[in-house]
This record gives C-alpha cells, structure tokens and sequence, in this order.
C-alpha cells in the first residue's frame, strides 16, 4: 500500500479486448493469486467484466484493477447508447447480493436461452456474488451515448 | 460413432468423447470467447451418441477454471447426459476437483445437486 493511502493502479488497459489479450490477462492474474497478491475472486469477476465489454461493450473499453489501503477495485467502462447504459445500472443496482446472487445464477443457469444469445445473462450474477460491493454509473457523454462504469469492491479482508 | 477430440488452448479445454465405450475427459481451463459455439460439437455429437445403441460414458470432468457462460454450457451437457441415461445407456459424470479448491468442489457439488444421473466428486 502507498502510505498515504491513495490508490494503486495494477492492471490497466483501455482499447480493444481480444480472446488473445483475455488469455494474456488470465495467465498474469492467475500468477498474482499463486503469490498472495491478489484474491482468488478477483480473476473471477476480471474474466466476467472483459468478457462482458468484448460481448457486449462492443469489443472495448476500459478496465482497471486497483488497490487502496482498505480494497481492491475491479472497474470495467465502455460507451453505450444512453438509454441502454441507463437501463443496465437499473438492472445492476436491483441484482440480488452475495449467496441470493449466487442462488439467482444457479436458477438462470437451469434456464432455456433464446436463440442466438450472445450469453447465458450469469456474468453480472457472478460479479454481484463475489464481490464485497458493487457499484454501477452511467456518466453522460457527448452525442447521446453514456460512459457505463461497473466497479467491483473486494474488502482486503475478504480475500478468497 | 466416432471419437470427438479438441485440442485444449489458454481458455479451452481438451474435450475427449469416445465413440467406443470408454471414459470421456473435459480437462483444463473453459473460458471460451463464445461458449455456446464452443461446446456446440459436444452437443452435437451427444445428440448422435444417444441414437447409438449400447451406449455407456463415464464423463470425467476436471476443469481448473470455467466462466459463467461455460457453467451453463457444462449444465446442458450434463442434462444431454441425463437424458441419455434415461433412455437406457449407462453414463454417469466424475468432477474431479484439486482437494485445496472449495469452489470448484462447491461447483461440483451444486451441479450434483441439481442432475439425476450418478455423479462423483473426486478430489486430487
């Protein structure tokens, strides 16, 4: 931890989110939690947040680990359509929390999907189960589209 | 009925399905770019394998990560399974787990719950 208690960024990467780059990031992440610095459920929710921006962010966008003296914060962003970005943070902020959000994605996973998803609709399930917190805004930017920024709070006291 | 075999990559697994009556094997890691066209051959070959006659699988299943998506892919091959032992062949699933991974013994363990077809947790 810095002394001063600001944040530290640990991974950072903004641009396109390639099955290639993803890999890259697994095997890094993967190491981090065989050395102690990172928890377990951290590569889990990374994994749900990149794939979620290359499924369904168009391909790109921000994503972020960083820690602070209390946590350590997964952050994914990526520009939508205002009216979508605005209905995903409703949808995010009414999941279900910690074991009901683990109950809600064994129920989906039980669930016949339509033809043609992109996805079983679990990864935001996963995230919601994993993480101490789970925080989702839409900022407004130009030319009608929104900045989704979904961030992921793991107390460094919870590690997995 | 022939084999079926893909070889694994940094986010697949090699999955191995026999067509002649030994074990099948998932192994390695599952977090495909899209799982549902990843595991479509499996299915489809599952979908053949139960017009087959003398059926019988032991599906070994040890996986070291999966994503969201693959679990959900695993759960519809396992029922494919089920269906498959309700129609008279022999199959059952082996979830092998590293005895130190709580959470991919608490996979196997909800997938056993939620299946009706005989299935072991193995640790290693």
């Amino acid at each position: 931890m810095n002394p001063d208690g600001a944040s530290r960024i640990l991974f950072s990467r903004e641009g396109e989110f390639t099955p290639a780059l993803e890999e890259a990031l697994f095997s890094e992440l993967r190491l981090a939690v065989e050395s102690g610095a990172l928890p377990k459920n951290a590569v889990r929710i990374a994994i749900e947040m990149v794939q979620n921006l290359r499924l369904h962010g168009g391909g790109g966008g921000h994503f972020t680990i960083r820690s602070d003296a209390a946590s350590l914060i997964l952050e994914s962003a990526n520009s939508l359509p205002q009216a979508a970005a605005e209905e995903l943070v409703a949808r995010i902020r009414a999941l279900p929390r910690g074991s009901d959000a683990a109950q809600a994605a064994r129920k989906r996973r039980r669930e016949t999907l339509p033809p043609g998803a992109k996805g079983a609709g679990l990864g935001l399930l996963e995230i919601a189960h994993l993480a101490g917190e789970m925080e989702a805004v839409a900022q407004p930017l130009s030319g009608g589209n929104s900045l989704l920024v979904i961030r992921a709070i793991l107390q460094h006291t919870l590690r997995a | 009925m022939t084999d079926l075999e893909l070889l694994p990559t940094g986010s697949t697994p090699r999955i191995l399905l026999p067509g002649t009556a030994a074990d099948g094997w998932i192994e390695g890691n599952c977090y495909p770019e899209n799982a549902f066209a990843f595991f479509e051959p499996a299915m489809a070959w599952l979908r053949e394998y139960r017009k087959a006659s003398g059926r019988r699988l032991t599906l070994n299943v040890k996986l070291d990560y999966f994503n969201t998506s693959s679990s959900k892919c695993l759960l519809d091959l396992f029922s494919s399974l089920q269906d498959a032992k309700a129609e008279g062949g022999e199959m059952r699933i082996v979830w092998h787990y590293c005895q130190d991974d709580y959470d991919m013994r608490e996979s196997g363990e909800e997938f056993a719950q939620d299946l009706k077809i005989p299935f072991e947790l193995r640790p290693y």
